[in-house]
């Protein structure tokens, strides 16, 4: 069985799907939505709060000044904002999926599996918040740095972003395929990686070396989600080449994420989950 | 009739397998425990890493010296989970759970408090210890101020986590009168709780005079008021006094505010 690439027609089709369900959803309950809009648009960009702080206080943090750092804080709620817009519902957090057996719910529908991961956790307008907010955040940023709005610049920026994206969803992927062996201590593995991921990925890591640096854009690529791509596209690094460092990470991720989780999913094709016993309890 | 405090001592003997329970749950988690501790402690030095590159690149001689600083994010760090104290109440109501705790013969909250107090033994255990523990090796003097200022932390700790249960039980209560999900308290408290509270920043670097407003409330108690009194920053006694006035503030709010709540709690779910 190939890729089923010849499907990749139907990724528009499905997203309109994934578009017109979720405005139904906002529509049966508008108070609520707003409500949730609300808490996104608040609450996301609140987790790199403690870095803007030190950074309006101290005029900068380091060699970043502080429209570097609110550019850099607006870029990673733009990528947390993609990642809750496009794959909600528990695609990116794969891991509880796999660990409570649901993964089979994906493997039964008559598609590629692939069409299923990029498509089924598309929820733009109940998951937009935290993009419009980072959005502007990055747009205010932007205008105070007086950053050029050129092709080049506008091109990197759009690559870059997209690259982060990849990161933190093969990151989570990749930590996911624990779940495949071990359902029940690795279900919120995705969890715990995303959390500390946003959480790491809001502060400028200049000065951090040794293996904790290397392991920061590596193994645990939170150097990845935002400090990498802004200090090239913010100007705070004069490196010309800087702009392609986090694409080409965002490349090996994927090149390693992809056969590791397929090998896991190969046990899961044998096994099933092993999280529930034979009479249905769950383990 | 009021109880002795020996009858007190002797009723906590009824949260004794709970505790257990709750902890050997805690530590049972296996890799995933680990791999929790492991983000903690990664985490804790990139914050370390950016107080000496805030320190090197800045003139804050007035703000602040950078290993009281270091101290301060240390000690937050190891003491994290008990400076920022939450029960599973929320989460029971959501899921229903908290049906059944209604009918276990002792007082909800009191589960809820053995349960989390239980987990506390292995991040004690494995990850509070360790890292005081490694402190010398990461470049970090994780000894109190003075020994007045490490006796007067234990408690002033205790208020902290009074206080902390107190938030849990408004949230608990905001969450039954509007109905709003265990998942955005959980988030609004991190956000702004962890954010607020001087856990990852002192409040003496907050921009706008900020600091100085947040200092006077609950959410300084939480967290900065102990971990000023451990590096001796400020007078420890009016510190302390501080928390103390919110342990009964907020306390006493909840407990009300509470009582009220559970009349309304409808519980369903699995």
């Amino acid at each position: 069985m190939g890729l089923g690439l010849s499907h990749l027609s139907r990724v528009p089709a499905r997203l309109a799907l994934g578009f017109r369900m979720d405005l139904a959803f906002v529509l049966r309950s508008p108070a609520l939505t707003i409500y949730y809009l609300a808490i996104d648009a608040l609450l996301i960009p609140a987790v790199g709060g403690a870095t803007f702080l030190l950074a309006e206080r101290l005029a900068g943090i380091g060699p970043w000044s502080d429209w570097q750092v609110l550019f850099l804080l607006g870029y990673a709620t733009t990528v947390e904002g993609i990642l809750s817009a496009a794959f909600t519902y528990n695609v990116s957090h794969i891991s509880r999926r796999i660990g409570r057996g649901q993964f089979d719910h994906l493997l039964v529908q008559p598609q590629p599996l692939w069409l299923t991961l990029a498509t089924e956790g598309f929820a733009p307008i109940s998951g937009g918040a935290a993009l419009v907010t980072g959005i502007a955040i990055m747009s205010w940023a932007w205008t105070g740095l007086g950053l050029p709005l050129t092709l080049a610049w506008t091109g990197a920026f759009a690559v870059n972003l997209l690259s982060s994206v990849c990161v933190v969803l093969a990151t989570m992927f990749l930590w996911s395929v624990v779940a495949f062996w071990a359902p029940v201590a690795g279900e919120e593995i995705s969890m715990n990686v995303h959390d500390a991921l946003g959480s790491l990925g809001t502060f400028p890591l200049d000065g951090i070396g040794g293996a904790i640096g290397i392991g920061l854009v590596t193994v645990f690529p939170a150097g990845l989600v935002a400090w990498m791509p802004v200090r090239a596209l913010a100007g705070v690094s004069a490196d010309p080449w800087g702009f392609l460092l986090t694409p080409a990470a965002a490349v090996l991720m994927f090149v390693v994420a992809v056969p590791t989780f397929a090998r896991g999913l190969r046990r899961y094709r044998q096994t099933g989950s092993s999280r529930y016993s034979t009479f249905g309890h769950r383990r | 009739m009021k109880a002795s405090p020996i009858e007190i001592v002797r009723s906590l003997r009824r949260y004794r397998e709970t505790v257990w329970l709750a902890s050997s749950g805690a530590a049972g988690d296996g890799f995933y425990s680990v791999l929790r501790y492991a983000i903690r402690f990664v985490r804790l030095l990139v914050l370390l890493s950016v107080w000496e590159v805030v320190f090197a690149s800045r003139d804050l001689a007035g703000v602040a010296a950078l290993g009281t600083v270091q101290t301060y994010t240390l000690v937050a760090g190891a003491f994290g989970t008990f400076l920022d104290a939450r029960t599973d109440l929320g989460e029971a109501i959501w899921d229903g759970r908290i049906a059944t705790w209604f009918v276990a013969p002792v007082p909800v909250f009191g589960h809820a408090i053995a349960v989390m107090m239980g987990r506390w033994i292995p991040s004690f255990g494995a990850f509070t210890l360790p890292v005081l523990l490694a402190a010398p090796w990461i470049g970090v003097d994780a000894r109190p101020a003075s020994l007045v200022a490490g006796m007067l932390f234990v408690p002033s700790l205790a208020c902290s986590v009074t206080i902390g249960l107190a938030v849990d039980l408004l949230l608990a209560s905001l969450m039954v009168a509007t109905g709003w999900s265990v998942w955005d308290m959980q988030r609004l408290r991190t956000a702004f709780g962890t954010l607020l509270t001087g856990a990852v920043i002192p409040l003496a670097f907050f921009p706008w005079g900020l600091g100085a407003i947040l200092a006077w409330t609950p959410l300084a108690a939480m967290a900065s008021a102990p971990l000023r009194i451990y590096t001796g920053d400020g007078d420890a006694w009016n510190l302390m006094a501080g928390q103390v006035v919110w342990v009964v503030v907020m306390g006493g709010a909840s407990i009300a505010i509470w009582s009220r709540m559970r009349e309304r709690l409808v519980g369903y779910g699995g």
